[in-house]
């Protein structure tokens, strides 16, 4: 009990509170700018806490992480230009309702949701942190190729209007990963000579190619082609639109409940990122609306799906981390990096050793969350005035952005005419209702999905029998079984006119 | 959507097969003695494509015409190539001048095909996204463009 009250006690210290605050801040600029990822921003800030407390340095990390989420949502909905790849589910719904002028809306539910799924993922970190070390030791490589396959299946089948097209751009999503340095032998594999692909293909050039600039060239297709009349994004007239309303966010929050429980459940299971948790709840959420057809064309659930979600995993998957010492994304890896500048080792040993410090990290996430609330209050208004702005002006910005933006990711020019090819190929890909999502989640779990199917086929010596060994495994390959059943069975029927 | 169904299962499968038979052999190394091959999983997932756009391309042709017009019109394809084309002059741009100018130019550039002709909003768009990207990118975080 005194570490607990000392923890909170020293994260309430002035120094403390600058950082957390400092760290939203930029946390929201990393999140707007795209390109500038939270995982590129964590490991340029992990440097600068060497000069701080050990508390303030990872709250510092911490409000930089969690902030990065609740920003990625404003440039893509004024933008549909996702900030953060994990803002990819929340430009379906957010962009078309910010082009029916309820920008404002949009933003306030992510807003909430954002921050809803923020608390909820931390207090859920604070209660199970210590007893999940035994759960998360069950989850071995079979079962984590399992459920990636079920999270693949669900998504392509959910995402768009062909299961089989969406299997199809799955399987595309998971080939791109497979580019760059093979991680067994470590020779390269399908580089083609090119050294900025050892690396493999840039998430970034992906993501902003696929949803960005892409969608820059159907803007400027439909603009050409007279198919938009008011392509400027305007406020509504009814003023019930403008604005959150109470029955909007009423509407909205058996969503929201749902999406914090997917978004934790999700963070919970090392290696699945914040993308399949905001695009597993998008899916729930469309799956268990009224009005199924209203996703994608501007329904405020999907928006507060999403982001609630995408918020709810970020305390999460710092439970293995903090309970086992491993990372459950890629940010949490990064913060091993922060807790090492202070000499202090990620894992269950943490919680006898530096109690206080632990305690003092729960005090400062939940202070985030508020920042997070404050900030985005205030800033929103800002933010919210590029709806004005007319698409002459906001479309070559764009477009800008996303040169700028795969730039910083690395890898120079080349990752920009990579990210323009790839522009090309996702406005073919959506020509043709393949499901551009399931391409991009195929690749983001690609190296995780390869790692686990090959460990898997290593230990089991190839024989398909062991999975008799592996219930929770079996489960979701007879769970995935059950979903292309029934997603696939209207594709059974040929298409008429 | 018929009709572009079919042509798109009979690429993928060419693309697909191509890519086994011939690129994934070239473009990858024959591994250890233990463990698997690092052509294992690009040969896996692109015979996935393979046999997925068999079943695309059987039941497209199973299915009847469904009349509607094809997913990408003759127009599309020209306005594809025009919109392209000025992109890879803008990151051409960024390329040969930098971030900042190059950058400028091709907002610039994109303003005008979008049918922008004022230039004031022109040239202040163009000089504060170039200003921006010089401020954020080489005096904040001393990167070089």
């Amino acid at each position: 009990m005194d570490a607990l009250l000392a923890g909170f006690a020293d994260s309430l210290t002035l120094a403390t509170l600058g950082f957390v605050s400092l760290g939203v801040l930029i946390g929201y600029v990393v999140g707007v700018l795209p390109g500038l990822s939270r995982p590129t921003a964590l490991a340029m800030a992990v440097p600068l806490t060497f000069y701080m407390s050990p508390l303030a340095g990872i709250a510092f990390l911490i409000g930089i992480s969690k902030a990065s989420g609740a920003g990625g949502a404003i440039t893509a909905i004024l933008m549909n230009v996702p900030g953060e790849p994990n803002a990819a589910a929340t430009c379906l719904d957010g962009y078309p309702l910010a082009r029916q002028g309820k920008a404002h809306k949009a933003l306030m539910i992510s807003l909430y949701g954002s921050v809803i799924g923020d608390i909820f993922g931390t207090i859920v970190l604070i209660i199970v942190a210590a007893p999940f070390a035994k759960i998360a030791l069950a989850i071995g490589p079979v079962e984590l190729s399992a459920i990636l396959l079920f999270a693949l299946t669900f998504i392509a089948g959910l995402s768009g209007p062909s299961l089989l097209k969406g299997l199809i751009a799955g399987a595309i999503g998971l080939f791109l990963a497979t580019v760059g340095l093979d991680a067994e032998t470590a020779t390269p594999r399908l580089t083609f000579g090119f050294l900025e692909l050892s690396d493999g293909v840039s998430i970034m050039a992906i993501t902003i190619g696929i949803l960005g600039l892409s969608e820059m060239i159907l803007q400027i297709e439909d603009r050409f082609l007279g198919r938009e009349s008011q392509v400027v994004l305007t406020e509504a007239t009814d003023r019930g639109d403008r604005g959150l309303t109470w029955a909007d966010f009423k509407g909205c929050l058996r969503t929201i409940i749902r999406s914090c429980c997917i978004g934790t459940g999700i963070g919970l299971l090392p290696g699945l990122g914040a993308t399949v948790a905001s695009f597993a709840a998008y899916a729930a959420a469309r799956r268990a609306s009224t009005d199924p057809d209203s996703f994608g064309k501007g329904n405020l659930e999907g928006v507060a799906a999403a982001e609630t979600a995408d918020n709810a995993h970020v305390p999460a998957s710092l439970i293995p981390l903090f309970a086992l010492g491993l990372p459950g994304s890629v940010g949490a890896a990064i913060l091993i990096g922060g807790f090492m500048v202070h000499g202090i080792a990620p894992g269950p040993l943490m919680f006898q050793r530096h109690a206080r410090l632990i305690y003092g990290i729960y005090a400062a996430m939940l202070i985030t969350s508020l920042v997070i609330l404050v900030v985005g209050r205030i800033g929103l208004e800002g933010f919210a005035l590029l709806a004005r702005v007319p698409t002459t002006i906001i479309n070559p910005i764009i477009i800008f952005l996303c040169i700028a933006g795969s730039y910083m990711e690395g890898s120079g020019m080349f990752g920009v005419y990579l990210m323009l090819g790839i522009a090309i190929f996702g406005y073919v890909l959506r020509k043709l209702d393949f499901s551009f999502v399931t391409l991009l989640i195929g690749f983001l779990v690609g190296p995780m999905f390869e790692l686990s199917v090959r460990q898997s086929i290593i230990i089991s010596h190839g024989n398909p029998l062991m999975l008799l060994d592996h219930p929770t495994a079996l489960t979701f390959l007879a769970l995935t079984a059950l979903a292309t059943w029934h997603l696939g069975r209207r594709e059974v029927a040929p298409t008429t006119g | 959507m018929r009709q572009a169904d079919i042509r798109a299962a009979c690429v993928l499968i060419a693309v697909g097969l191509v890519t086994i038979v011939f690129v994934i052999p070239r473009q990858t190394t024959p591994g250890n003695t233990f463990g698997l091959p690092p052509a294992f999983m690009p040969s896996l997932t692109m015979a996935i494509v393979v046999g997925l756009s068999v079943l695309l391309l059987v039941r497209s042709l199973a299915a009847r015409d469904d009349r509607r017009p094809a997913p990408i019109l003759a127009v599309e394809w020209w306005l594809l190539l025009k919109t392209g084309s000025l992109m890879l002059a803008a990151v051409v741009a960024v390329h040969v001048l930098g971030l900042p100018i190059g950058g400028g130019l091709g907002v610039a550039g994109f303003m005008v095909y979008l049918g922008e002709r004022r230039p004031l909003p022109i040239l202040a768009t163009a000089i504060g996204s170039a200003g921006a990207a010089w401020a954020l990118f080489v005096y904040l975080l001393r990167l070089s463009l």
